[in-house]
């Protein structure tokens, strides 16, 4: 029988977790910021769309998903404080000016007929950056001082990839001939410019920046 | 895209159809006395009961439908904030929360649709619903919608599932006691953020209770709506409690509903 | 043959022969006698949906104007449910002129029970002439008369499918979806 005061090491063999991450508290505070401004942008847009599309399947499935992005504001709304931001709203602001562009122009299509714009702007430009700069931050920060962080962004991430599911199918199911791949195309390439411009959901360094590398000399 | 968002504009697919307040005010023919066709209670023993109770479901779908649209615009249409036009941060998640709960409601009637045969569109659609109910005023709104709307929904889907019981048809108890709860919530929401907005303003508070009255006795649909013994959809007053109203609000809706019996009454007998 | 009154309607936005049309084409299809006339008489003053058959022989009918609106369209007409009303009304009233058939009581002393299973057995042959049957809506309605049950479901489509069945055929399959309800005594 194993003696219950035999010591034990505090971290298992098959805990690798390490102390080191690649953001400090300040960093990943205002990174969390950004989270919440642009899940509060998504969620609204989303349920003001609900109304414009005449689409049953994509109504239903918008107002569902509204609630998924309201519930990321909410869990990044909780989080900032543990970050030591006692004014949540401090850093509720969007990155830079290129990203409320973004934002403007991802919410711009109203009539009826732009169901495919008003997906394609969510679920093939919008979301994927999210789910590349929610995955950054989980892979970088540290598994053990930031903990609660990946917690929620294992969560939300969770979210992001059943909703960019139904979203893909949802726009796969609208688009029926070359003119709809082509305004898809090309509401996609405008809006993946501006999001270029903004350098991602958390501005420059969404995803981390590519190391300067020495060519191998010959 | 704009902030709120006419009732005119409210996408929908070509298997609806609508038919708006003026419409129905134009036809000539005399309404059902009371106790006959919509004006009969909704219970088994009736002979058309169950095509009432297709009619009703249908009817409750297009309301889910522009319930979920009223949320959502909700969570659009106000800035975020403290000020008369804008809404804060709480208010809107509890907006988008009840999104998705309607978002349900409408996949749950769509459901109940098949099971008791009724199509798509197969009955018109009246948007008074999203129009008596939306107002520029978030704190108009919430009574509008979340207490007048949804408390109007309480009280239906009360008796659809009363009807459900007495008829013996486990889908549909089923259905209307999951969405009931529902709507518990989101009265109960719109009474707490009621409460909340107009701590400070007694005014405000007073405006948006007066148009809440307006919406309830345009909601009791003439007296359908009511506390009366022969009143087709009754008053779900446990529920109602359950919501967060008090006993003399309950006890109003009820004296509106009598009052629009009466005013309906009285115009059926001055026309003859 | 048909005669349908009113000749002109005035509350309602219905056509006098488009009705006229429907119901000769229906009566058609189902084989009543070309040279009998029926009568339908609806009465434009209610949007209520009550239908009767007054009279075998003649056939004479009396249609709420309710049962012939279009539910989408307000005080306009449904030329399908004009086609599926009289329809089956007629097959009815050939039901109730058929020696074989049996002597079923008065429309107003049917219970409704057996009112609904004789619906289900007329539209059932509409619907294999071509016309909505619309078959949920039907098993819906016929559930709420008979049951919940798997007894009732095997009930109503031997009716939905059934040719030739007698009055008493009708009220057995009736009776035994009814005793397998759980409320039965």
């Amino acid at each position: 029988m194993a003696a219950p005061s035999k010591p034990r090491a505090a971290f298992a063999p098959w805990d690798r977790r390490e102390l080191p991450g690649a953001f400090t508290v300040e960093e990943s505070a205002a990174r969390v910021g950004h989270y919440k401004w642009i899940e509060m942008r998504l969620f609204e847009a989303l349920g003001g769309w609900v109304a414009t599309v005449p689409e049953l399947d994509v109504k239903m499935r918008l107002g569902t998903h509204c609630y998924h992005h309201a519930w990321h504001a909410e869990l990044w709304h909780k989080r900032l404080p543990e970050l030591r931001e006692m004014n949540p709203d401090r850093l509720a602001v969007p990155p830079n000016a290129e990203l409320e562009a973004f934002v403007d122009a991802m919410t711009e299509p109203e009539a009826p007929e732009l169901t495919i714009e008003k997906l394609v702007g969510v679920y093939r430009v919008l979301i994927p950056h999210k789910i590349a700069a929610y995955t950054y931050h989980l892979n970088n920060t540290s598994t053990i001082t930031d903990a609660p962080t990946i917690r929620s962004l294992r969560f939300a991430l969770q979210d992001e990839l059943d909703d960019w599911r139904d979203g893909e199918m949802l726009i796969q199911s609208l688009i029926e001939s070359a003119d709809d791949v082509d305004r898809a195309i090309a509401h996609q390439a405008k809006l993946e410019k501006l999001m270029v411009a903004a350098g991602g959901i958390a501005g420059d360094g969404s995803i981390g920046s590519q190391p300067q590398l020495d060519e191998v000399s010959a | 895209m704009k902030r709120n968002l006419p009732a005119a504009e409210l996408a929908r697919d070509s298997r609806f159809s609508r038919v708006d307040f003026m419409e129905r005010a134009r036809d000539p023919r005399p309404m059902p006395s009371e106790g006959r066709g919509d004006r009969a209670a909704l219970t088994p023993d009736r002979t058309n009961a169950p095509e009432r109770a297709r009619g009703l479901m249908h009817g409750i779908f297009t309301g889910e439908i522009q319930a979920l649209e009223g949320a959502g615009r909700t969570c659009w249409d106000f800035p975020l904030g403290t000020g008369s036009d804008e809404a804060p941060f709480e208010l809107k998640l509890d907006m988008a929360r009840q999104c998705w709960d309607e978002a349900r409601h409408c996949e749950i009637s769509v459901k109940l649709g098949d099971w008791m045969g009724t199509e798509i569109g197969e009955f018109a659609e009246s948007p008074f619903l999203y129009e008596a109910a939306c107002n520029p005023d978030p704190v108009l709104r919430l009574t509008g919608v979340n207490r007048a709307l949804e408390g109007l929904a309480i009280d239906v889907f009360n008796t659809m599932r009363e009807f459900g019981r007495l008829s013996g048809d486990p889908v549909l108890t089923f259905c209307e006691d999951w969405m009931l709860a529902d709507e518990v919530t989101h009265v109960k929401m719109g009474s707490d953020w009621l409460r909340r907005l107009t701590a400070d303003d007694p005014d405000r508070r007073a405006r948006a209770l007066e148009f809440q009255r307006v919406v309830d006795k345009l909601f009791s649909l003439g007296g359908v709506r009511g506390e009366d013994e022969d009143s087709p959809i009754k008053l779900a007053r446990r529920f109602r409690e359950l919501a967060g109203f008090a006993d003399e609000e309950i006890d109003e809706i009820a004296e509106l509903s009598h009052q629009a019996r009466e005013e309906l009454r009285a115009r059926r007998a001055a026309v003859g | 043959m048909s005669t349908v009154l009113p000749e002109t309607f005035t509350m309602v936005l219905y056509d006098h022969d488009e009705i006229a049309n429907a119901v000769d084409e229906v009566l058609g299809a189902i084989g009543f006698p070309p040279d009998e006339d029926v009568r339908v008489e609806v009465d434009e003053a209610t949007p209520l949906a009550r239908t009767k058959l007054v009279s075998v022989e003649p056939v004479v009918m009396t249609v709420d104007g309710g049962a012939l609106e279009d539910p989408r369209r307000p005080r306009q007409l449904s030329t399908t449910f004009v086609s599926v009303v009289v329809g089956r009304l007629a097959l009815q009233a050939l039901d109730r002129r058929d020696a074989d058939f049996g002597n079923p009581p008065a429309d107003e002393d049917l219970p409704v029970a057996r009112r609904v299973a004789w619906d289900v057995y007329a539209i059932g042959r509409l619907a294999r002439l071509g016309y909505p049957g619309q078959r949920q809506r039907r098993l819906y309605n016929f559930r709420n008369r008979h049951g919940f049950t798997d007894a009732a479901d095997a009930a109503f489509d031997h009716l939905w499918t059934a040719d030739h069945l007698t009055w008493d055929e009708i009220c057995a399959i009736s009776d035994g979806a009814l005793a397998a309800r759980p409320d039965a005594d």
